[in-house]
This record gives structure tokens, sequence and C-alpha cells, in this order.
């Protein structure tokens, strides 16, 4: 007797068991369960984008008992969506979930499908606030102190930075209260606009990044105003000296960095003859990794040190990152031209127009 | 409600035979359950009919009571199930679902919102449905939650599956029931003595994976008369008792899966 053929109902059996995403379901079959306080404001700026894109991202929705689909996620869409008179709208589906487990999944998803949730909180606050006064806001809220606090600044806030929650492009505030710090610090408006057009472009901002941005900035604007007190406690003992130092500096710092160049190279050959004398001296393969370990600590930490602290951790991160993909021949090569690291074309390259760390 | 679709478009697989005993599992786990026949041929009604009868309820159990083909249509206001004793009910099939054909794809969609508006007086609903490709299976399909297949070592069979677990995709992505979930594939009427037998569950196995129920329906005689009462009542014989330990042992994994 002949064996089963079955390639054909394996496949069809896949398809059938998938859980489609990108299933569309009769819109009046959704259930919506009313949600206390809230505002939805732009329903009609969103129906005009769904009029022109459709819904881009589905819905989330709960099977229920008696055969209908309940709302999780996504009321400004499905708002916005009937007032389109639309007949049907994508969804993504969940079953089998208690209330408090569509609760939760309605806490996670609101941040980032439903953008003036974030708007409608923070104004909530600001109102509140204004009204009863931070303590009893607290209250209303069920919050800590400083969870207020966060909330309350927003209003203050320029009115890009303020922009780009009501867009939906970021509702966290602790980034957009960064953002907002880099704007008010003299020489940060600049980063500032950076971190704004990568929002714009889609990509991704990180908190630490743009702390790191906000710490760089302040720590400019303070060794500025050191260096500034400090000339001007000389100011009328060396008024000419304050003239040269200019020319003379910058020769100074491209003979340092010629240095620092030979100085890496001379400490590659020290850890080449390092891993030789530890071949040689035929150490056990922990003593050898160990003796590596510590004398690359030895050559770097001092570096790090000089370095501030936030710079230590930055730079390390980007390195890592770098190294991942690329080899440190590479990279040597990318920063310093030639062929190879012992001949590099440039020691002493210039900033690349628009770069940032 | 948990609706749950007994589907194959092969005929004498064991459709009716297992919605049977599915049903008989239900009421001895005391749940509310609503037997739904949609095959025409009507078995399944006439053993749950035969229940009543046992369960001594007055009537004819005709008057008055909602029929399959009813489900069909949308002026019907109220659905009444004939109560069959001991917690179960029953929308029997009758000569109207024949005529189910005629009507115009949209009523595919009524059964569906007509059994939405009693499934808070039922914890779980069978559907036993025909082995042709008609509107009554597709309605079925989309009114389930559940699908489950019985399906016997052949070749015939398994292509019937084939299409079925089509027509399963194509009334999810048409967006009439995107939440169908098959629950998977009962082998039935094995014959341990056959090699072709036991080797074609191994090959079902790997072709489905998960969606192969772990517990198989051998071939035995019990099953196979037993019509109207579960197999695994008044066992007499080996042979009797291991049908009735397969048959609940079947009936424990769907419920299981299905989270009844």
């Amino acid at each position: 007797m002949a064996k089963l053929n079955l390639s054909s109902l394996a496949q069809a059996s896949q398809i059938a068991v998938k859980q489609d995403a990108d299933a569309e379901i009769d819109i009046d079959l959704i259930d919506v369960k009313v949600q206390v306080r809230r505002k939805f404001v732009g329903i009609d700026d969103l129906a005009e984008s769904i009029g022109q894109h459709g819904i881009m991202y589905p819905l989330i929705v709960h099977v229920q008992e008696n055969g209908r689909y309940r709302l999780i996620c996504g009321e400004r869409r499905i708002r916005a969506a009937r007032l389109k008179q639309l007949k049907s709208v994508p969804v993504l589906l969940k079953r089998g979930l208690t209330e408090a487990q569509i609760r939760a999944l309605q806490v996670a998803e609101n941040v980032d499908t439903d953008p003036l949730s974030a708007f409608d909180e923070v104004t909530g606050v600001a109102e509140d606030i204004e009204a009863y006064g931070p303590a009893e806001a607290a209250k209303i809220w069920n919050r800590k102190a400083a969870w207020i606090s966060k909330r309350a600044g927003f209003k203050g806030f320029a009115s890009e930075v303020q922009e780009l929650m009501i867009e939906g492009v970021c509702q966290d505030l602790e980034v957009l209260g960064s953002i907002n710090q880099l704007k008010k610090t003299p020489g940060g408006e600049a980063y500032a606009k950076s971190v704004i057009a990568k929002f714009k472009r889609g990509e991704s901002v990180s908190r630490e990044g743009v702390r790191e941005l906000v710490a760089r900035v302040k720590a400019h604007e303070k060794t500025q105003k050191d260096a500034k007190e400090g000339a001007d406690l000389f100011k009328d003992d060396e008024p000419t000296s304050r003239a040269k130092p200019k020319s003379g500096s910058n020769k100074k710092l491209h003979k340092l960095r010629e240095e620092l160049n030979k100085t890496g190279l001379t400490l590659a050959d020290q850890f080449k003859t390092e891993q030789a004398l530890m071949t040689e001296l035929d150490q056990p393969l922990q003593e050898g990794e160990w003796v590596l370990w510590s004398s690359f600590q030895t050559v770097l930490l001092p570096v790090l040190d000089a370095l501030s602290k936030d710079r230590a951790a930055s730079y390390l991160r980007r390195l890592a990152n770098e190294i991942k993909t690329k080899s440190a021949e590479e990279l040597y090569v990318e920063l310093h031209g030639g062929e190879d690291i012992r001949s590099a074309a440039d020691t002493t390259p210039s900033m690349a127009k628009g770069w940032e760390l | 409600m948990k609706t749950i679709a007994i589907a194959n478009q092969k005929g004498g697989v064991g459709k009716t035979t297992l919605a049977r005993n599915l049903s008989f599992y239900a009421i001895e786990k005391k749940l509310r359950i609503l037997c739904l026949d949609f095959d025409p041929q009507k078995n399944f009604t006439k053993t749950l009919r035969n229940f009543r009868a046992r369960n001594n309820l007055s009537g004819d159990g005709l008057a008055g009571v909602s029929i399959a083909s009813e489900l069909f249509n949308e002026k019907t206001k109220q659905l009444i199930p004939l109560d069959c004793g001991k917690g179960a009910s029953l929308i029997a099939s009758e000569r109207g679902l024949v005529d189910v054909g005629e009507l115009h794809l949209d009523a595919l969609m009524h059964p569906r919102t007509a059994l939405a508006s009693i499934a808070s007086q039922y914890d779980v609903c069978i559907i036993d449905t025909a082995p042709t490709l008609g509107k009554p299976l597709y309605a079925a399909l989309i009114a389930s939650d559940f699908v489950v297949c019985p399906c016997d070592v052949d070749q015939d069979a398994t292509d019937g599956l084939t299409d079925l677990f089509d027509d399963i995709s194509r009334v999810k992505q048409m967006g009439w029931n995107p939440g169908l979930t098959p629950l998977g594939v009962v082998v039935t009427k094995v014959n341990s003595r056959r090699a072709h037998d036991m080797q074609g569950i191994e090959d079902l196995r790997e072709a489905l994976g998960d969606l192969i129920f772990k517990n198989v329906l051998f071939e035995r005689a019990a099953t196979k008369v037993a019509k109207d009462r579960a197999v695994w009542q008044s066992t007499k014989g080996e042979s009797h008792l291991a049908a009735a330990r397969e048959m609940k042992a079947v009936c424990k994994e769907i419920f299981a899966k299905a989270g009844v």
C-alpha cells in the first residue's frame, strides 16, 4: 500500500493555523469599553491621514465569548475610522485574556500606539496642578511628587519639543526634558536641533544618548566658564599673552596629536611583545590572559580617567559597537587613511562635516 | 460559550461519532451544551432526540423550537433550542438545510450572530457538519471558535483535509472569522494490525506536528455501534473497554485544548 502523500496537507495546515495580524474585520463587530478621562484631540486629522494611507498599525482586539470583539488598543484609530465611515479595520487578535491582562496590555501599548494619551496625561496633570496645587494633584493621580513635577514641566517646554509629543513622535518625558535642557543651555541649540532631526527621520533616540549630550554641553559650559574666569583673573596681569597662545596652542595641539599617534603604534608593539613573551614563558592560559588584561587596563584606565566619566562610557560604548562589525585595522584606516595601521596617511585627521559622537 | 465545529470534507471519517461522544462527555461533566446539527443526514439530531426521550421530557419536541435552517434567516428574532435534559440542548437538522445552498452569501454570517445571542446560556457548542463543501459548512466555520478534524489514515481523507484547511484559511483571511483556530486532527478508525495505518499515524505526526492529537481512535466495534450513548457507557469486554478509554482520552484532550 502506498505511503500517504502529505506535503500539501502540511502546507495547507501551516497557513490555516497562522494568527494573521493582517486580518480585517467588520468595524461594527468591535465593542469599545468607555475609558475614564479621555480627551480625543486631533481625530479629524487622524481621519484625514487614514483616508489617505489607511490604518498603518492593526488595532488590538480581544475575541469575546459572544463572538464579537472587544477593543484593547486603538481607540483613536477606531474613532477616526468611524469618522471616515470605513467598513473594516485591520486587527491583531487576542483570546483567553483576563481583565487584568487586558488592562496590562492597554497600559503597555498606550504610550506606543496612542500618542495623545501621554499628552492627555500631561495636560491633565498641568490643569490639576493649576486648579488644586501639586500636592492635591499627586493625590488625584495617585502618584509621587516626582512623577507630578516631571509632568508639570512640560507646559514650559519649547514649542518644538511639545510638538514632538503632540504628533506622537516621542512620548518619553525624560527625553523631551533633556532636549529642552539642550535648547536652554548655551552651545546646546545645535545638539537639540540634531536630535529633533533624528526623530523626524524616524531614527531611534535613547535616553542615555540625550543625557550624555546634556552632560557634555554642561561640562563644556563649565570649562568655558572656568577658563573665562581664570583668564579674567589674569586679565590685568598679562594682557598681551592672551593673543599669542592662540596660534601657539594650535601648533602644540598638532604636535601632541602626532605624538599620540606614535604612542599608539608604540603601545601596539609593546602588546605584541608581551604576547610573544607569554608564549616563550609557556604560561598557563589564565596567567597569560591576566597579564594581557591587566596591561590593557594599565594603559587605558589613565586615559579614561583623563576624559570625563560620561565620555569614558560613551567612547567605550561607541568603540564596542563599531568593533562588532569592523576590525580595528579597518577602523584605523577609516580614521587615518593609508593602507594599514603602520602607514597612516593623515596622523591628525580633521572633523568631517556634521560629525557627532 | 466555546464553539467547536467537527469537520472533514470526506464522509465516514467519524465526525458524528466524535460529535456525539463529545456531547455526552460534556453532559457528564455537567457543562451546559448546545448541539447544533448542520448535517442533513440528521444522525446527530437523532442521538440527541433519543437522549431526550430517555430523560422523559414531554412532547415530540418539534413545535416552537428553532431548527438549523432558521439560523440562516436574519428575520429569526429569537433562538429557542430544544431542551434535551441534563444541560443539553439541540438545534436540529432538517430538510430546510438543503435549501440553504440557494441563499445569498451574506446569510453565511447569520448563524454566528444568532448563536451569539444565546452564547451566555451555554458553556460549549458542538457543531456537526456535513461531508460536503457547502454553505452550512462555511457558516459553521464562520460561527466557530475551534475546528476539530477527524480523519482516517486514507489518502482521500487527508486530501479532503487539505481542502478543509484551505477553507479555514479563506474564512480567516477574508475577515469572516479571523479568530478561527484549528484545534487539530483526530486520527480515527486505525487498524493497529495494519502497518500502513500505524505508519500513516507517524507520517501524519511528522507532517502536522502539534496539530495531530496525541490520542487516536482505533477501529473498534464498540465505537461503531454506540450511536445513542457514549462509547464508555456499559462497557462489555476488553475491546469495548479499550474503545471507551480511547474515546474518553480524545474528548478530554479536545476540551483541554479548547480551554473548556
